[in-house]
């Protein structure tokens, strides 16, 4: 299965009880539409929030509509996550039926002050970010991305800004905190695809995050804005080798380390302390329960001859 | 002059092109394994000199339908099946519409084996044991689950298949599109598969022509080198381009057309030495079975004239040539070219596979 763990929804869906136009959700479901064209399976919507991350902020999905072919990962009506309760979210990272995809939430908080990480907490299911599939942060400094990498924060994507001057180098020491602690960094390719400076920028940053990961823990995401900015996976992976980045690794960040990512945000937002995930029974269990009490339900294993 | 010593696997991430010059009267047979050890091909194109054969009428003669039909898993190993398709004559299947490096992909191999390329959750669950595929290079990520269908073991009777049946149901319980072709086993004519749902599909056989086309001449310097050398590589990887080109049609090798572009425009120039000529191309799209291929060529070398033959693997297929382990990077091509040249009783195969694919 692929994996595009960012489609990115307009700016204005990041402000608190942000909302979107229909023309706006439109352009989000067509560039949905493409990427289960393109053989995407699984897809997350990233809303980015400006600093720290409140319940205001999920106001948003309450005016998602329903996508063609597609399993939404929350309630549309409510805003909570689908199957809510203990081990919600295990089913993020299950197969999805053929010629379906299945949409996801994403937050990336853009963190300009260390303050402003706690708020990502997942705290066993009670915040905001628990709400989300996957909580990304985007460090604007060195210090906080020393932060975000020291696993104080619960968050599953280090998301740097590919398009812009960082103002510091991504060290091999810092970026392998990351990967010890199980979490991804992200190369959005939407910047590759931009004016020749954000490009050069682009090829810049990227070469150097590969270098300092050695290719490993990497999450390839579109951050497309609309369709067009959509590529397939198999360009992707191609795309890869711009940056030395070879064609198993740069595949497996499309895929199995996408998949990792979703694995973490359920033990994240699903266990306590990663330690004991309680699923609520399904519906079929519950009736098969309810059907052993009652007399009428289940045939006797012996019939009596009279 | 190809390489059969195995490849370390690291080795098989970059695309191989294996180059085999052989006789046609040799007891080794390379050109005829080439085709018979690969079983799953969806297309054939032959380019004959006009006028030498009929490749229309040989194609046709020889290709015939295959079946879309949905089947489960444990279909395929009921001792009725079994006993009446893979038992009496040759069963090909391979899943339709399933990536093999995303999706589990079934396949009946023709000579009664049954191979899962199972995903990792898929194969956890399932509970029968495999080993672990080769691709992708990442550890554990897929596993392969070879049946053998013909093996005494495969009794209703007996724990074995009990077991394989029970977990098939249990996990793979879904029915699956598969693509089936049903030959004989000695003719390798195609045979009507009577099961309900089996819906017949014919190969669409289309022909086109190359007028003026620039051939190129094989030299007996090259055909008996001894070493290769750059010079040697460069010569037959033209060749290999050529035939790429004259199976799709392609009026590039017409030096004719290239001139009328003009010298400021890059085009592309046939190796040398060449000659004119017109060909014939023929090509057809489906499943297309080995035998029906080998019988192909067999009646193009009765007429004399050197032709060439271009096949193209199933993408997605399991295996390519000789079971050899096949899996899809960025791409999943397994091609054969083979230059036929009766008259000197030689032929030249190229074999290219994609990364990830274990044929060495």
């Amino acid at each position: 299965m692929f994996y595009d763990l960012n489609i990115a929804l307009p700016d204005a869906a990041g402000k608190p009880g942000g909302r979107l136009s229909s023309a706006e959700w439109a352009r989000v479901a067509q560039a949905v539409e493409r990427a289960r064209e393109f053989g995407y399976s699984v897809v997350a919507l990233n809303q980015t929030v400006q600093g720290r991350l409140t319940a205001e902020h999920l106001a948003v999905w309450r005016t998602a509509p329903a996508f063609k072919d597609a399993d939404l990962g929350w309630d549309a009506a409510t805003g909570a996550r689908a199957g809510a309760g203990a081990g919600a979210g295990a089913g993020a990272a299950d197969r999805v039926r053929r010629g379906r995809i299945r949409v996801l939430r994403r937050v990336t908080a853009v963190v300009t002050d260390a303050a402003q990480g706690h708020s990502l907490a997942s705290a066993g299911g009670a915040t905001p970010a628990a709400e989300y599939d996957v909580v990304a942060v985007r460090p604007a400094t060195e210090k906080i991305l020393a932060a975000a990498c020291s696993g104080v924060w619960d968050v599953d994507v280090v998301a740097l800004d590919m398009g812009q001057r960082w103002g510091f180098v991504a060290k091999h020491k810092l970026v392998g905190q990351a990967l010890a602690q199980g979490l991804a960094l992200e190369i959005s390719y939407r910047p590759a695809l931009a004016d020749s400076a954000t490009r050069q920028q682009w090829v810049c940053n990227a070469a150097g995050l590969v270098r300092a990961t050695r290719g490993r823990g990497l999450v390839w995401t579109s951050a497309a804005r609309q369709a067009l900015d959509l590529r397939t996976p198999y360009d992707v992976a191609n795309l890869g080798e711009a940056l030395q980045l070879n064609g198993d690794l740069s595949k497996r960040a499309l895929s199995a380390n996408a998949r990792a990512v979703l694995l973490h945000g359920f033990t994240r937002a699903g266990t306590l302390r990663a330690v004991m995930s309680v699923r609520a029974p399904r519906p079929a269990d519950a009736d098969a329960a309810d059907g052993a009490a009652d007399p009428a339900g289940p045939a006797p294993k012996k019939m009596r001859a009279d | 002059m190809s390489s059969h010593i195995p490849l370390p696997k690291e080795r098989h991430s970059k695309s191989k092109l294996f180059v085999t010059v052989s006789s046609l009267g040799s007891k080794r047979r390379e050109h005829a394994r080439a085709i018979e050890t690969h079983p799953f091909n969806y297309r054939l194109a032959v380019v004959v000199p006009r006028g030498a054969a009929d490749a229309q009428a040989i194609v046709a003669r020889h290709v015939g339908s295959y079946f879309k039909i949905r089947l489960r898993l444990s279909d395929l190993i009921d001792p009725g099946f079994v006993g009446s398709y893979v038992k009496q004559n040759t069963l090909l299947a391979l899943s339709a519409n399933r990536l093999i490096d995303a999706d589990d992909v079934f396949a009946v191999d023709g000579s009664g084996k049954l191979i899962l390329s199972l995903c990792k959750d898929t194969y956890e669950t399932l509970g029968l044991a495999g080993r672990q595929a080769a691709f992708p290079l990442q550890r554990g990520a897929r596993f392969t689950v070879e049946i053998d269908l013909l093996a005494g073991c495969m009794d209703p009777a007996k724990k074995h298949f009990q077991r394989i049946r029970a977990r098939l149901d249990a996990v793979l319980a879904e029915p699956v599109e598969f693509v089936v072709g049903y030959y004989d086993r000695r003719t390798g004519a195609a045979l009507n598969l009577d099961l309900p749902g089996a819906v017949a599909c014919e190969p669409r056989v289309v022909t086109g022509a190359v007028a003026g086309a620039a051939v190129p001449g094989i030299s007996d310097a090259f055909l008996g080198a001894r070493r290769q050398s750059d010079e040697w590589v460069g010569q037959a990887q033209a060749l290999f381009e050529w035939i790429g080109l004259a199976a799709a049609g392609s009026q590039a090798v017409v030096p004719a057309l290239a001139e009328a572009m003009g010298a400021e425009t890059c085009m592309y120039s046939a190796p040398e030495p060449s000659g004119a000529g017109d060909l014939a191309v023929c090509s057809v799209r489906g499943l297309l079975s080995p035998m029906a291929i080998s019988s192909v060529v067999a009646d193009l070398l009765e007429a004399g004239a050197d032709f060439y033959v271009c096949v193209w693997g199933h993408e997605d297929a399991p295996v390519s040539w000789g079971a050899a382990e096949h899996g899809f990077l960025v791409s999943g091509e397994h091609v054969c070219a083979q230059a036929y040249l009766p008259q000197r009783g030689r032929c030249l195969t190229f074999q290219a596979c994609g990364p990830w694919d274990a044929f060495s």
